[in-house]
């Protein structure tokens, strides 16, 4: 070696090992806090310290006795209680509904934010859960219907008997929330996870992507189909696999189809969405489902040139994901075949 | 090569191994654990190592939930829930795996590194 380089080879060999070295080095661990909310169990882990999530699980409790249809306490139940007058909503309301009567125009009401008639009959009393007589969902099919809302800034006037249901679009809401007070705080790495709802900020605090399983709609919770990397995104699914009753044999699911008042029967058995807001995503992987395959992946094609991607498994061990969610996703399970939509 | 060259590569050698120490000893399997979290705040947690056993988990109100555990995995088998869906997941033997009893707010979450560094994150249900 030449004198001259010796100490330039010197000198960028140690850079080397030293950028390797720092790399090496236990990063600043995040911290996790976890609850129940929303009727789910909840989590936030974050690079953050623990006033930023106890801010964040304020306005999660707030949302939530906001929102929630089964507590009569909340705006919600209020606003449900009083069906058949003129009321008026807090703008925080007034803007989901909006967004929800949105959706519903958008999915044709394969999502209907006025099916509270029909989840309370379907939820049952919480003992002895059995389905409803035929009567009384033909009854509760008389009282729902997006198009009968009435909503003019935040004042909302619905029929008497008519009731509220934001349980298909509020997570998503209150994740997108808690996304935008951690961002505000300067979070630069967080996951949000409501449920299986999931919203992640940044990338992990190793500086690769988030992996997100994708639950296998066949198999026990924890069995991934698939799994997603990604950074800053929504990743929300929905089926009728997570909660559901069974009665003389039969499986009842807790997605209410509103053209027919009764669970959906649905010949797909797994639906994902991925966008940057995850109200978008949680009341589409709600209405996809409802759907069904065929007009599921029309709506699909249509909204991927908006920016959403989407994994739709069927019933038959068919698979379908958006193309740019090639490098994405990665299919795990041997029991599904990808096809083209 | 001179005596030059050599105490310069040797002490490079030697940087190169002290930078690779912490991500060899960061590497190391962790055990597998069953944390048990009551209304969100964790309550037990179990090594998932030696024979199947029973453990009792009480919630509040007088609720009550029974998991079997051991041989690597966990699962509730007894539940005073309405809907015993929590009994109905069945067993948990991979980190990142959950069960829950809505009802009883008792979550099982099973922690420990995944082999090839390609366990998830959180599971989209």
């Amino acid at each position: 070696m030449r004198p001259f380089l010796r100490p330039l080879f010197a000198v960028a060999l140690v850079a080397l090992a030293g950028a390797v070295f720092f790399r090496s080095l236990p990063r600043e661990a995040p911290i996790e806090r976890r609850g129940f909310m929303m009727g789910t169990a909840v989590s936030i882990r974050a690079l953050a310290d623990e006033e930023t999530l106890e801010a964040a699980f304020g306005l999660l409790r707030s949302l939530d006795e906001t929102f929630s249809a089964h507590l009569e306490t909340s705006e919600i139940g209020r606003v449900n209680a009083e069906a058949g007058s003129p009321t008026r909503l807090s703008p925080q309301a007034a803007s989901l509904l909006a967004e929800a009567l949105a959706w519903a125009d958008r999915t044709d009401g394969a999502f209907d934010p006025t099916l509270r008639p029909l989840t309370r009959l379907w939820s049952g009393d919480g003992q002895n859960h059995r389905p409803p007589t035929e009567e009384a969902v033909a009854r509760g099919l008389g009282d729902i219907g997006w198009k009968r809302v009435r909503l003019d800034g935040d004042s909302l006037l619905l029929e008497a008997a008519m009731g509220l249901d934001l349980g298909g679009i509020a997570k998503g809401h209150a994740a997108d929330e808690t996304a935008r007070l951690l961002r505000e705080r300067h979070v630069a790495s967080a996951l949000i996870d409501l449920g299986g709802n999931i919203v992640v900020i940044g990338g992990r605090p190793d500086g690769g992507p988030w992996r997100i399983g994708i639950q296998d709609p066949r198999k026990s919770r924890g069995e991934c189909l698939g799994v997603v990397e990604v950074r800053d995104l929504s990743v929300v699914s929905s089926g009728n696999y997570e909660r559901f009753f069974e009665w003389e044999g039969r499986r009842y699911g807790h997605i209410v189809d509103p053209s027919t008042g009764c669970p959906a029967d649905s010949d797909l058995s797994g639906v994902t969405v991925l966008s940057e807001r995850s109200l978008d995503g949680d009341a589409l992987a709600t209405a996809l489902f409802v759907m069904g395959r065929e007009k599921a992946s029309a709506l699909a094609g249509e909204l991927e040139k908006e920016g959403f991607a989407f994994i739709l498994a069927g019933d038959d061990g068919t698979l379908y994901a958006s193309p740019s969610l090639e490098g994405v996703f990665r299919l795990e399970s041997k029991e599904y075949r990808l096809e083209e939509r | 090569m001179k005596k030059g060259d050599k105490a310069v590569l040797l002490a490079l050698a030697g940087l190169l191994l002290l930078s690779a120490l912490p991500r060899l000893f960061a590497v190391k399997e962790e055990p597998r654990w069953a944390v048990v979290y009551v209304d969100g705040i964790e309550r037990k947690r179990f090594s998932l190592d030696g024979p199947l056993h029973r453990e009792e988990i009480l919630a509040g109100e007088g609720h009550r939930c029974v998991v079997t555990l051991g041989e690597g995995r966990i699962r509730f088998s007894e539940s005073d829930c309405p809907d015993r869906l929590c009994v109905a997941q069945g067993w948990l033997d991979r980190p990142g795996q959950a069960a829950l009893c809505l009802p009883n707010r008792i979550e099982i979450r099973l922690e420990g590194s995944g082999k090839g560094g390609d366990a998830i994150d959180a599971l989209s249900f």
